[in-house]
């Protein structure tokens, strides 16, 4: 196991450094630079700025000097909020987006497993068309037209919450919601096939003849099985959503992390654009390798399998 | 069939702990949303984005502005009426030698908000940190006008040569390179604001980021700053004016959704908000609204190193093609105005508004018949029968998409010619003026100071600004003179001719003068929206009967 975690540690590490290469070089190609705008100043002005932040240096030479504040954990500064460092950005805007992940991947979990659950179990009946009908919204709805229309409804007309801002508790409900949609719909339709498969197994008929309670094939037999696929797609789910996300930000006003892997390219903030980039990167490989491990705790047989090796 | 019960009950349950929550919040937030009411002197504004810095000689846009201008007070601050008047900033009195070089400032008895007191050292010092090239402030040229500036920046002086000099405490002393009727008014600009020396010293690029490495000397000071959030401003009682200053409290919010900012106006938890451009109609008619100018002008930037555009009839007949009356009415409904000059309205002349001086306008709009004319005779002075595909670039926002539309179709109707649109990012589409990659751009200018100079200096020859790549010998001449002659009438004359060259080459047709419209509740009094520089002035702001 030590050896096997070591392992992909290696990786991990490799893969990031191919990331953090790639969106180098690229964004680099974009047309302008940081400093870029309406007004011209005068060429000193600009080569003076340029220096300061060492992007007067061949491309090479900058790549360099990045990798090496990379090792020693420095993301260096923001050249949009000058004076900034992107360590402190992140540090600042990072907590509110992953607390509101967290809730609404709660959220979208229980009730996305509940519904597909159900769904699978009645099938053809009501509560699976009720349950697949809002899975359905949940997919071909934006999540920005639910947040909108929670905001309307629940904030501005009935006045129960708070139109957008952040603070406590009650500022996080709306766009839990509105952010728990898509993942609600995911998982329920991933729950609903993966059980319907698992549900003509020939193990559930044995189950059945041994006269176990309904409760127990259904939690022990069907769920454990059917849950791999939903554990699969847990991993990048959760990365993408903790990370933040720009519109339902953006509507709510949360001081969160999502405006700037959009916003830092319009500016051209080099450091912003890498700094948001590895720690989305370190979050869905650290993500990964978790779903890895949760495979050999809910599956014994991937542990057997491994162990095998 | 039990099972299938027990778990559409746990799922009941865990919905009904859910609208539990959701209703126990509810009661919170209403009851607080009632005690908000009242009559405080409390003052909710939306910023819409962080202050990118708040280190007063690195900051450029409007953001920054809006919060620095609040809490420090320059040499000069502009009045209630947009006018710079003695004593109404830290300066109480100027001394203007004949030659107009040289100034003479008096500073009153004021004090830092730490109680130290405000001194001339203070202003030479927080100018030459500007100046210096490790600073690498990029509004460093809005101080080229002193003497010896320009030549530190560059490496080519020292700060020593910089003639600015604190001659005792209370008297600082500057010598301009040339006469700058502009430069008083400059005096209140961003650049030109201190910090106390000591402040500089001890957090030198650290300057700025939160609230405890500052120093204040406005109206104002910030006592909480949440990051990408808010920032509260609070009375500073150690202003020097602070008899003046009614309200206690000042909370931005960075609201940057429109539908959000709308929802928190209704809702009373913002006063006043600037109207996206899609809830104007909303507001037109409550009273509340109104717009401001804002001293910027929108126009066609012609390439005229381009094929087709390097030819100033085929220019004029693109502008005079436009149909500006019906493109603010119809297109940008904000208040806007058509623009048939280069200078906007409001900035002052010789003896008042330089518009009314150099008259309203150079030609017709939507003169349909001469553009015609003019696109004949200018594609036959380029010996072409069919003009070729000529591209508009703009931004890739809603508003610029919407424009450059509405423009596309004023010239296919007016003049049966068919444009392309290229939308691309904003700097992107810098960039490519800058490299002379393109036709035609939507392009406005905002003025840096309140002279004409300002709108036209920009189109002298190989100005970084002029991306149109104009030239005119006869142009540049005036230009130059314009930029040291100290007889102000004879100035203001060379800038009108000056104007009308441009309005007769046509390097850009200006389309319309940009207003940005807003609402304010009717309890806010005394809430201000200067032409340019911030956002609002609300040192004289109060509320009643809220």
């Amino acid at each position: 196991m030590l050896n096997y975690s070591l392992k992909r540690f290696v990786y991990m590490l490799i893969t990031l450094w191919v990331i953090v290469t790639l969106t180098f070089f690229l964004m680099h190609m974009i047309p302008g630079d940081p400093f870029t705008s309406e007004k011209k100043v005068p060429e000193q002005i600009r080569q003076n700025m340029l220096a300061k932040y060492h992007l007067d240096k061949p491309l090479i030479v900058q790549y360099g000097y990045y990798l090496n504040n990379l090792i020693h954990g420095d993301l260096g500064i923001s050249l949009k909020y000058l004076n900034r460092t992107v360590d402190d950005i992140i540090k600042q805007s990072a907590p509110a987006s992953f607390q509101l992940g967290i809730q609404s991947i709660i959220l979208g979990v229980i009730f996305g497993l509940l519904f597909g659950i159900i769904a699978a179990l009645k099938r053809g009946g009501g509560m699976d068309y009720i349950s697949m009908f809002l899975a359905i919204i949940g997919i071909s709805v934006p999540n920005f037209i639910i947040a909108t229309l929670l905001q309307l409804l629940l904030a501005s007309k009935l006045k129960w919450l708070p139109v957008s801002g952040w603070g406590s508790f009650k500022y996080t409900i709306l766009p839990s919601i509105a952010l728990s949609f898509s993942t609600l719909s995911i998982i329920s339709r991933m729950m609903r096939t993966s059980m319907l498969d698992v549900i003509g197994q020939d193990y559930i008929k044995t189950a059945k003849a041994k006269g176990l309670s309904q409760f127990q094939i259904i939690w022990k037999h069907m769920v454990r099985n059917a849950i791999m696929p939903v554990v699969t797609v847990l991993g990048p789910l959760f990365a993408g959503i903790v990370t933040g996300t720009f519109v339902i930000e953006q509507i709510f006003s949360i001081p969160g992390l999502g405006k700037f892997f959009v916003q830092s390219i319009y500016d051209e903030d080099y450091s912003m654009i890498l700094g948001t980039t590895i720690f989305y990167s370190v979050i869905l490989v650290v993500m990964m390798f978790l779903v890895d491990i949760a495979y050999g705790l809910i599956d014994p047989r991937v542990r057997l399998a491994k162990g095998g090796k | 069939m039990k099972g299938h019960k027990k778990i559409v009950i746990i799922g009941l349950v865990l919905l009904m702990a859910l609208s539990a929550v959701l209703a126990g919040c509810g009661g919170s937030a209403s009851s607080s949303a009632s005690n908000s009411g009242n009559d405080k002197q409390v003052l909710n504004l939306n910023l819409i984005q962080e202050p990118p810095t708040l280190d007063p000689q690195k900051a450029t846009d409007v953001v920054s502005i809006d919060i620095l201008t609040e809490v420090l007070d320059g040499l000069t601050r502009y009045d209630k009426d947009g006018k710079i008047k003695p004593g109404s900033g830290l300066a109480k009195s100027w001394d203007i030698s004949n030659d107009g070089l040289t100034y003479t400032f008096h500073l009153r008895d004021a004090k830092w908000s730490d109680g130290n007191p405000i001194t001339a050292q203070d202003f030479e010092y927080a100018w030459k940190r500007a100046l210096d090239p490790n600073t690498a402030s990029q509004y460093a040229y809005q101080l080229f006008y002193i003497k010896g500036a320009e030549e530190y920046n560059s490496g080519k002086g020292s700060a020593d040569q910089v003639a600015v000099k604190a001659l005792d405490e209370k008297t600082l002393q500057v010598t301009l390179k040339a006469p700058a009727p502009q430069f008083l008014g400059l005096t209140s600009f961003v650049t030109y604001l201190p910090l106390e020396k000591s402040v500089y010293e001890k957090y030198g690029d650290k300057v700025g980021t939160d609230p405890d490495k500052l120093v204040y000397s406005g109206p104002f000071v910030i006592s909480q700053w949440n990051h990408e959030q808010s920032i509260t401003l609070k009375k500073n009682k150690d202003y020097w004016d602070s008899s003046s200053v009614k309200l206690q409290i000042v909370n931005f919010s960075m609201i940057k959704d429109n539908n959000t900012i709308i929802q928190n106006y209704d809702n009373n938890m913002l006063d006043s908000i600037f109207v996206p451009g899609d809830y104007i109609d909303k507001y037109k008619n409550s009273g509340e609204y109104s717009d401001k100018a804002l001293a910027t002008t929108w126009y066609v930037q012609f390439n005229t190193k381009s094929p087709v555009f390097k030819n100033a009839n085929i220019r004029k007949a693109f502008a005079l093609a436009i149909d500006r009356k019906t493109f603010v009415e119809q297109v940008t409904k904000d208040g806007s105005i058509p623009a048939e000059a280069m200078v906007p309205p409001g900035v002052p002349g010789y003896n008042g508004d330089f518009r009314k001086e150099a008259g309203e306008t150079y030609f017709k709009d939507n003169d349909v018949a001469q553009a015609k004319e003019l696109l004949k005779k200018g594609m036959s002075e380029l010996g072409i029968s069919k003009l070729p595909m000529v591209t508009l670039l703009g931004d890739d926002t809603d508003n610029a998409k919407k424009y450059d539309q509405a423009l596309q179709q004023m010239w296919k109707q007016n003049l049966g010619v068919n444009v392309q649109i290229q939308n691309v990012a904003f700097k992107v589409r810098l960039d490519m003026m800058d490299k002379g990659n393109y036709d035609m751009v939507l392009a406005g200018w905002g003025a840096d100071y309140n002279d004409p100079l300002t709108f036209l200096d920009m189109w002298e020859t190989n100005n970084g600004n002029n991306t149109a790549f104009y030239s005119n010998p006869e142009y540049d001449k005036l230009i130059d003179e314009a930029k040291v002659n100290g007889d102000l009438k004879s100035r203001n004359d060379q800038l009108i001719q000056a104007e009308k060259i441009l309005m007769n080459d046509m390097p850009i047709g200006p389309v319309y003068f940009q207003a940005r419209p807003f609402v304010v509740k009717p309890y806010v009094k005394d809430l201000y929206f200067p032409t340019f520089g911030s956002d609002w002035e609300f040192k004289w702001a109060y509320i009643q009967n809220n």
